[in-house]
């Protein structure tokens, strides 16, 4: 079931004496219709309404304005109990004085009417629940003699036991170790898959919406950034903070500026720039975005080579770079290279994007190569689907790596 | 050495109850078996049961036997069930909640003797006055009681109205913090999966708060066993003759009665009450192993 969200606004009332009348902003004004059968993460820093979010479709808050939508059906009136979402908590949230028999079947025990089942019914219901989370073992056991990640099925199966149209995790993984936690978000993405119901979930760690989401939603501040698949978000993303955000290790940001059809960082004239207007401009070029080359257009003081196996990074310092270091991250082979002291690179145009200054958005123009450049930084256009397979690969390790 | 350390610190605590209350204990269970002990002769006639024969064949004992258990098995679970429906409506409101919630453990500070005299005022029969209560029931046409000299049903009924109203302040105290402590998480979880407010509060506060309650269900039947400053308050001293002795006051009135007093009926007396006590405190425990949830 499709999930529909309607300039969707929460804003809380301002705590305390002094604070009466700064009201925060939760969630400005959200709009998007979450597709059927799909696993929709919720992506941002701590108190960018996120949560508030997932609360406001779960029911548990009520929007300020704004409608939500379950299929063709308002719901924005309708108490939690009456919405049919399954929702799992952060901290899970299990009953500790029931077995987890009792805590996956206590949903079921609610049910009313029609859907009243009969206590041979809701044992089998149970115990399907429990294996489709494979904790079929454990029904007798009381959630504190649980392992996080056995907890962390129970709850799950709670969620599902009731056959939700909707389920709604909150941060699932954060309390979970980083094996766990792999494990675990392979596990959500089977289990979604298997039942395909409409999953929402929140989580403030890249890695983890990147690698099960079918979509993305950007946030900051309660407002949505970005919506879009997850390679597209990162690939492609729609400003500045989008950028920051999303890759590990993060864009690199540099002070740069637009002029003579050329982008230039520094005094380094980097790209050929096309329908970008005159202007001083933020330049973000991801780690990966760099090609080591002798003459390469972007001059850069060594720092450090940090040599991890599979690729290296070569952590630089540039006058008109954001941050104190500038960290590339190159191919193992490219390791002979390196000369002592230099650190010149050009720069792949699909890597690299360039932002207002002011307002952060995107200015989308067209990056080439400069003509004088490294042929194999003409070259790249043509390759650019290989590298990007290639670049989804390292992600895909890396994350697994993490 | 180092073995032996520990208890050199439990030792100044261990002396001062051994000497006021371990000795004190064993003494007693001694005099109970002494017949005729005087305590200041420091003699007796002989050893044997003839004190519990004659405490559990006096009147004046059953009749304190009876009062204290009704008042036990009356005002427990009264006091306990009204201070957790307040305690539950207290969590619920948000506006003047400091207020109420003073309000409620204001008779915890007031001095029983204080809370006695307002009693007097509700209950009493004076030849000037009614009292309030019976103005109340005069208002809706009953018959005037009279409370404090009156039936034996009407003086059970003021004492155990007495207790449960003394009692509450600190029932209602401990069950709020409990209340309070209980993750609103598991109630949002509970919201989501559609159970009802009352399943909610059985299935779920209940249980998270079971430790609590117990622990005040532990304490009120010790506490209303011990009962005896309330029936003076209500009644004075001469508790035998109004027929509303507790246990407690059976002893101290056998400790003091015709001047010299009966030690050994005394001590009879309180080594039966502690057997009581003992014997429905090792229930109590042992039904709450089953229905006490300890996170």
């Amino acid at each position: 079931m499709k999930i529909g969200l309607e300039n969707l606004t929460k804003v809380f009332p301002g705590k305390g004496r002094k604070n009466k009348n700064k009201e925060v902003v939760a969630v400005d004004d959200f709009n998007f219709t979450i597709p059927d059968g799909k696993l929709v993460g919720l992506l941002g820093p701590s108190g960018c309404g996120k949560s508030t979010t997932l609360n406001m479709i779960s029911g548990l808050l009520k929007p300020t304005s704004g409608k939500i939508f379950f299929g063709d059906k308002d719901v924005t009136n309708l108490p939690p109990e009456e919405r049919g979402v399954g929702m799992v908590f952060q901290n899970y949230a299990l009953y500790p004085h029931m077995t987890v028999a009792d805590n996956i079947q206590f949903p079921l025990e609610n049910l009313k009417g029609d859907q009243k089942l009969s206590d041979q019914q809701m044992k089998e219901r149970v115990e399907e629940a429990a294996k489709l989370v494979k904790i079929d073992e454990l029904l007798d056991r009381k959630p504190g003699e649980l392992s996080g990640g056995q907890q962390q099925r129970v709850a799950i199966a709670r969620a599902l036991v009731k056959l939700p149209r909707v389920l709604l995790l909150d941060e699932p993984l954060s309390n979970l170790d980083a094996r766990l936690r792999l494990q675990t978000r392979e596990e959500i993405r089977r289990i979604q898959q298997e039942t395909g119901i409409t999953t929402v979930f929140v989580t403030h760690d890249q890695d983890e919406a990147m690698s099960i989401s079918d979509l993305i939603v950007v946030m900051k501040d309660g407002e949505v950034q970005q919506i879009d698949s997850p390679q597209k978000v990162y690939d492609d993303p729609a400003n500045q903070f989008v950028a920051q955000f999303l890759g590990i290790p993060p864009i690199n940001l540099f002070d740069g500026r637009v002029a003579d059809g050329k982008l230039w960082i520094g005094d380094d004239p980097v790209l050929e720039v096309e329908d970008v207007p005159d202007q001083e401009v933020v330049v973000g070029v991801r780690p990966e975005g760099f090609i080591l080359a002798h003459d390469g257009h972007l001059k850069d003081e060594m720092v450090r080579t940090e040599v991890t196996g599979r690729d290296i990074s070569i952590v630089s310092r540039n006058l008109a770079s954001r941050n104190p270091l500038v960290r590339s991250i190159l191919s193992s082979d490219d390791l002979h290279r390196i000369k002592e002291g230099e650190a010149n690179f050009d720069l792949k145009p699909h890597k690299v994007f360039l932002f207002d200054e002011q307002t952060g958005k995107r200015l989308r123009g067209k990056l080439k190569p400069l003509h004088h450049g490294h042929p194999e930084a003409e070259n790249i256009d043509a390759l650019v689907d290989g590298v990007e397979d290639q670049i989804e690969l390292d992600l895909l390790t890396q994350a697994e790596n993490r | 050495m180092k073995k032996y350390k520990g208890f050199l610190y439990l030792l100044p605590a261990f002396l001062f109850l051994a000497v006021f209350l371990i000795y004190p204990l064993i003494d007693v269970f001694i005099y109970s078996f002494e017949e005729g002990y005087s305590s200041a002769s420091q003699s007796y006639f002989g050893v044997g049961w003839y004190n519990y024969a004659y405490v559990l064949h006096d009147p004046y004992f059953t009749q304190a036997l009876v009062n204290t258990f009704l008042l036990v098995v009356i005002t427990v679970p009264l006091s306990t069930g009204f201070s957790l429906a307040i305690a539950f409506l207290l969590t619920r409101i948000d506006k003047l909640r400091s207020l109420f919630q003073t309000i409620y453990f204001l008779p915890y500070v007031t001095n029983t003797l204080a809370v006695g005299m307002v009693f007097m005022v509700l209950f009493k029969q004076t030849p000037y006055s009614e009292g309030f209560v019976n103005m109340l029931i005069g208002w809706f046409g009953g018959q005037p009681v009279d409370f404090i000299e009156g039936p034996y049903w009407a003086k059970m009924f003021v004492l155990c109205f007495y207790t449960i109203w003394i009692v509450m302040p600190f029932k209602i105290l401990i069950l709020t913090s409990a209340l309070a402590s209980v993750n609103p998480m598991y109630y949002n979880a509970a919201r989501i999966d559609g159970t009802s407010s009352w399943r909610i509060f059985t299935r779920i506060t209940l249980p998270l708060i079971s430790p609590s309650v117990f622990y005040l269900v532990i304490t009120g039947f010790i506490g209303a066993f011990k009962a005896y400053s309330d029936a003076v308050a209500l009644f004075g001293t001469n508790l035998n003759a109004a027929g509303m002795n507790t246990m407690v006051g059976y002893v101290f009135d056998m400790l003091y009665r015709d001047g010299g007093g009966y030690p050994s009926y005394a001590s009879a007396a309180a080594i039966l009450l502690f057997a009581v006590v003992l014997t429905i405190t090792v229930i109590n425990l042992m039904v709450s192993k089953k229905y006490t949830h300890y996170s």
